[in-house]
């Protein structure tokens, strides 16, 4: 009986293990590739270690005006936005998570039905357009600033807000905005920093709109720009002769610039949305 | 009489409660006009939309575009691809998660499983451009599956050139990039599963792998039964980025999708009326989809999302 039970367990392990391997370790060659010189990179030499390492495909993609600039719109977008977000959606949510709000219920219906009926793209490219926002950072932040289901976990969260907490607020004199901000937010962190990632992700990773929405080179976020090194990904031998990168270490240095972010914030983040933040949402 | 004592009362609520309504406007008139403007917009589907004579002055064509479309031959192609692409992330790609919630549930140790979870999660905040970056040099020549391929004297294979490759790396991708993430709401159903129902199992004398498929299974049901459904909803709804990133020249035969097409000639050369039918036409299949999935799931077992 219990071998049986471990043979199970085995496997059960060994397939888990290779699946967080299947995650890890593309990243473990995309940093090898990034560290490791042109000539071991064009020889194949390097696999998942890195080979003859050095910082000259980050030195030289630091120095590129474009990736500067690319990462000031997207460093902007994502704080702003993310702030901007934040501010609109606790708001919203605040006044539908209070029972003496009358209209909650056909608020709550206004913004669940956009999640059912979704306009077509090119309605929301023309609206967008008609608001005289293309090519300006606003195109990559406006119509981002709500997310519907993100407002549904924050107002499951905010209703459960202990309503003594809210009455002795009253008993004091506060008015909604001193309660929301004084009260009900300060309890609510682990919601706060959940949606705020779940936006800021959003805003980091814009692709698509910057695709439809932004023509100048100088406004370009850093998304479209890792990706403008695969369509410039034919080798042309001869070109880094002299120095110690290539296309490919200088595409897998710019993955690195592009994700670092994510990566340093998002595991200090991990322990609050498990079960409860989630929760929530399924319960609508 | 009753209707004016619920206005009445209305107006006495905003009066009480103005802060709450101000609260609410910002959040308003984002839905309105990133929204319900494009919803209401998507009324050129049934015009000869031109740019300079707007909404309200281009002709009416009634159901021209729609023809159209349908009389097209390409859209056949567009339409296929869609379809078989949608078919396979759900037959495929739909019971990953569940599988992976299965699995993690077996991890006894809790520091391993949070280890495990925060790997898995990962995928999912990274972008497509990222993502497909690094598949182009894993799939590439000189890429790891390649150099695996040639260890063992096989010819190396142009994986991102391959039209017959195209949908299967859109699977595993999607499927690798999601898989984690979307088990939360698995894991979360199967947290709260009672555990009594596993001890009585065990006096029973029930394996793991017995408690697996008789117990957390069968209560995952009504989350699998909603999940579903609502993925059914966004059957058409593959995900531009994904598919826009993965494609090349030669995989464009099998990879162009509803959405890559209205880009193409929506967005880029301007045929708006044209390509917002193909978007309506996607919408209300979707929503027809559900509809239908939905009374057929409450008639089979009695739960629907509605």
């Amino acid at each position: 009986m219990w071998k049986r039970l471990n043979l199970g367990k085995v496997f059960v392990y060994a397939l888990l293990i290779v699946i967080a391997l299947s995650m890890l370790l593309p990243f473990v060659r995309v940093v090898s590739l990034s560290i490791s010189s042109r000539v071991p990179v064009e020889r194949n030499y390097v696999k998942f270690l890195p080979k003859e390492i050095t910082m000259d495909s980050y030195r030289h993609v630091m120095a590129e005006k474009r990736i500067w600039q690319s990462m000031g719109v997207t460093i902007f977008v994502t704080v702003f936005g993310t702030i901007l977000s934040i501010v609109v959606t606790s708001l919203m949510a605040y006044a539908v998570s209070r029972k003496e709000f009358k209209p909650r219920r056909g608020v709550m219906i206004f913004v669940l039905l956009t999640m059912v009926f979704q306009a077509p793209v090119i309605p929301f490219f023309l609206t967008v357009k008609s608001l005289r926002l293309l090519n300006t950072v606003w195109a990559l932040i406006l119509p981002l600033v709500v997310n519907a289901f993100n407002l549904v976990i924050m107002r499951s969260f905010f209703e459960e807000t202990p309503e003594a907490l809210i009455d002795s607020g009253r008993i004091d004199g506060c008015g909604d905005a001193r309660l929301l901000f004084a009260i009900v937010l300060p309890t609510a962190k682990p919601v706060l920093a959940t949606i705020s990632l779940f936006y800021a992700v959003s805003y980091w990773n814009i692709f698509y709109n910057a695709l439809m929405f932004i023509y100048d080179q100088a406004l370009q976020p850093l998304q479209i720009i890792v990706r403008s090194y695969v369509e410039t990904s034919v080798e042309t031998p001869g070109v880094y002769l002299d120095v110690n990168y290539n296309n490919t270490t200088l595409q897998m240095a710019t993955i690195i610039v592009a994700t670092l972010p994510i990566l340093l914030v998002y595991p200090f983040l991990q322990k609050y949305f498990t079960a409860g933040v989630m929760v929530g949402a399924v319960k609508e | 009489m009753v209707a004016r004592q619920k206005r009445e009362s209305i107006w006495g609520n905003m009066r009480r409660h103005k802060a709450l309504y101000w609260m609410t406007l910002p959040g308003m008139l984002y839905f309105i006009l990133f929204k319900y403007v494009p919803l209401l917009g998507s009324v050129i589907a049934f015009q000869d939309y031109q740019i300079f004579k707007g909404l309200l002055k281009s002709p009416w064509v009634g159901l021209e575009n729609f023809i159209y479309i349908f009389q097209y031959p390409d859209f056949y192609r567009i339409l296929g691809n869609t379809v078989k692409i949608g078919f396979a992330q759900i037959l495929y790609g739909f019971p990953a998660p569940i599988l992976l919630a299965l699995l993690l549930n077996e991890v006894g140790n809790r520091k391993l499983k949070r280890c495990m979870q925060t790997v898995l999660y990962l995928p999912h905040f990274l972008s497509w451009a990222i993502i497909g970056s690094i598949l182009f040099d894993l799939l590439s020549l000189n890429g790891v599956v390649n150099s695996v391929r040639t260890a063992f004297g096989m010819d190396p294979i142009l994986y991102m050139q391959k039209a017959d490759c195209f949908v299967p790396i859109v699977i595993l991708s999607s499927i690798w990039k999601e898989m984690g993430w979307s088990a939360i709401v698995y894991l979360a159903a199967i947290a709260g599963i009672s555990p009594e129902l596993y001890e009585a199992a065990v006096v029973e004398g029930a394996s793991r792998l017995k408690q697996a498929l008789y117990i957390t299974f069968p209560l995952l049901l009504p989350t699998i039964t909603v999940m579903f459904l609502l993925r059914v909803g966004n059957f058409l709804n593959l995900g531009f980025e994904q598919i826009y990133v993965l494609m090349t020249p030669m995989t464009q035969s099998v990879g162009d999708i509803l959405d890559t097409y209205v880009y193409q000639y929506g967005v880029l050369e301007g045929k708006y009326s044209m390509t917002t039918a193909i978007g309506l036409f996607k919408s209300i299949f979707g929503l027809v989809l559900m509809v239908l999935c939905n009374s057929l799931s409450k008639y089979a077992t009695g739960r629907g999302v509605y």
